[in-house]
């Protein structure tokens, strides 16, 4: 996954500032990167352009050697954003079967799958239970698994992925991001809370006014609280 | 068991728990409609010279109102996927979304059906009820199996197509052929509203009206339906022909 000196904000670029401002961001497979920032720093807008959604004013972006939104088209993205809405009606394992479906899983196959991502998920005890009454949390956790409903590793954008859950949901999802890790995925996580990064990534990026203040190896990610207050406007 | 059961038992419950869901949100506009129906129904029973042209308008009326319906459920739930974000779920699958939609719209004219069975079943008594030579009854009653046939294939084939990974751009073709369709039948029932546009549309010359007239001669409800599928079929085959790759989601393109 490839970005090359992006431009990106929303409406007319004439009238507009940019949000991103000439960013360089190149992710391997089977590696995990914290993307850490103030709020506008440009993180959701970043996961925007990944998905396709959004066009960049200038730039170059690559995922998986295709656009982004062809490369979405295939299937092979999974996104769990930061405001979780579910749509009324369903079940967490109809939901989450549905997901398998949309991608491809038929017969054993989708029910396979189905069951694999709701233990994942811990989501074994919501199977018949509608998504209109799930708490915050539980509501996050079907939103992964329905994400995660696919089999080929690909890109995952993860949006603030430990909100809202409570300790042993946290150890879950780290569990899971390191799996996804191993698989080959190429898992990219934006947060706030620098404690967690470790447990998440093996790099961060600290985003700051559209641009990249700082990269950090796993061996620097002790330095991480430092690099984002020096990176904060105003700071000396 | 074969593949092909559990997958279609899953797909109805699907779209059973989506029509649960859209009928608890919308069961006043329902209501309205219904109530709309009904106030047709009986305005024209009253004031038609002949019952076979009362039954004939208030066939019209049941028509409309039961695609007004599913078009309100559909495009009510794409406001709502859009505003609270859940259609972020689903780009992220690759699905088409005119695909995915259609479906939905799809349920909604199965659902629809129900409607306007219940509306006929009412429809009928009512004008059995009105004395004179016999009523409209028997017209109306012989009329509601090709209607019913007619939305119940509409329903399933915009269903299966959809669901077969039928290509945006057949999809929105069929969508625009529908509302032909739908005006053509309008425009056939003399007695309706949209009776005053048939002049214009036999100017315009519709293919579905030449289609009509190449299957059944004479316009009959057998014929229509006949001639909405084959045109749907070309449509549906065009469609996947010229396009050659999967629609996604709009978006940039990086």
């Amino acid at each position: 996954m490839l970005l090359e000196d992006i431009q990106a904000g929303y409406g007319l670029r004439r009238r507009r500032q940019p949000i991103l401002r000439g960013l360089d961001l190149r992710l391997e497979p089977g590696t995990s990167t914290a993307v850490v920032g103030a709020n506008g720093a440009g993180k959701t807008t970043l996961i925007r352009i990944l998905l396709g959604l959004l066009r960049p004013w200038s730039g170059r972006v690559c995922v998986g050697g295709r656009a982004p939104s062809e490369y979405r088209a295939t299937g092979a993205v999974s996104y769990v954003p930061e405001e979780v809405a579910l749509p009324p009606g369903w079940t967490v394992e109809g939901l989450v079967a549905e997901g398998a479906r949309l991608r491809g899983y038929r017969g054993k196959r989708r029910r396979a799958r189905t069951r694999r991502s709701l233990a994942d998920l811990g989501l074994g005890g919501f199977v018949g239970v509608s998504v209109e009454t799930l708490s915050r949390g539980a509501a996050r956790r079907t939103a992964m698994a329905f994400a995660l409903a696919r089999r080929s590793p690909g890109l995952v954008l993860l949006d603030e992925p430990l909100g809202g859950l409570d300790a042993a949901s946290r150890t879950r999802a780290r569990i899971l991001v390191a799996r996804l890790r191993q698989r080959g995925a190429t898992v990219l996580v934006t947060t706030h809370e620098l404690r967690e990064v470790d447990s998440l990534a093996d790099t961060a990026v600290v985003l700051s006014g559209g641009r990249i203040a700082a990269r950090l190896a796993q061996t620097e990610l002790s330095r991480l609280e430092d690099a984002v207050r020096h990176s904060e406007p105003g700071s000396s | 068991m074969s593949r092909t059961g559990p997958d279609a038992f899953a797909t109805c419950a699907t779209c059973a728990a989506f029509a649960r869901s859209r009928l608890r949100l919308h069961g006043r506009f329902g209501v309205l409609v219904t109530a709309g129906v009904l106030a047709w129904t009986l305005y024209a029973v009253a004031t038609a010279p002949a019952p076979e042209q009362a039954a004939r308008t208030s066939w019209g009326a049941v028509a409309l109102g039961s695609f007004l319906l599913s078009l309100r459920l559909t495009s009510s739930l794409v406001a709502e996927e859009v505003h609270s974000g859940v259609w972020l779920l689903w780009a992220q699958t690759g699905a088409s979304p005119v695909a995915l939609y259609l479906r939905r719209l799809g349920v909604c004219m199965l659902l629809s059906l129900g409607v306007v069975m219940v509306l006929s079943g009412t429809a009928a008594l009512a004008l059995a009820l009105v004395p004179g030579e016999g009523g409209a009854a028997p017209a109306l009653i012989r009329r509601a199996p090709a209607l019913a046939i007619a939305v119940l294939l509409q329903g399933i084939l915009v269903w299966a197509c959809s669901g077969w990974g039928i290509r945006a751009d057949a999809s929105v073709g069929f969508l625009l052929f529908l509302v032909l369709a739908g005006l053509e039948v309008a425009v056939k029932l003399e007695a309706s509203f949209f009776g005053a546009l048939a002049p214009w549309v036999d100017a315009v010359g519709l293919p579905v009206d030449a289609l009509g007239e190449l299957a059944g001669g004479a316009w009959s409800p057998a014929a229509t339906v006949g001639a909405w599928s084959l045109s749907w079929l070309l449509v549906g085959a065009a469609g996947t022909v010229l396009t050659t790759r999967r629609r996604s989601w709009p978006g940039g393109d990086g």
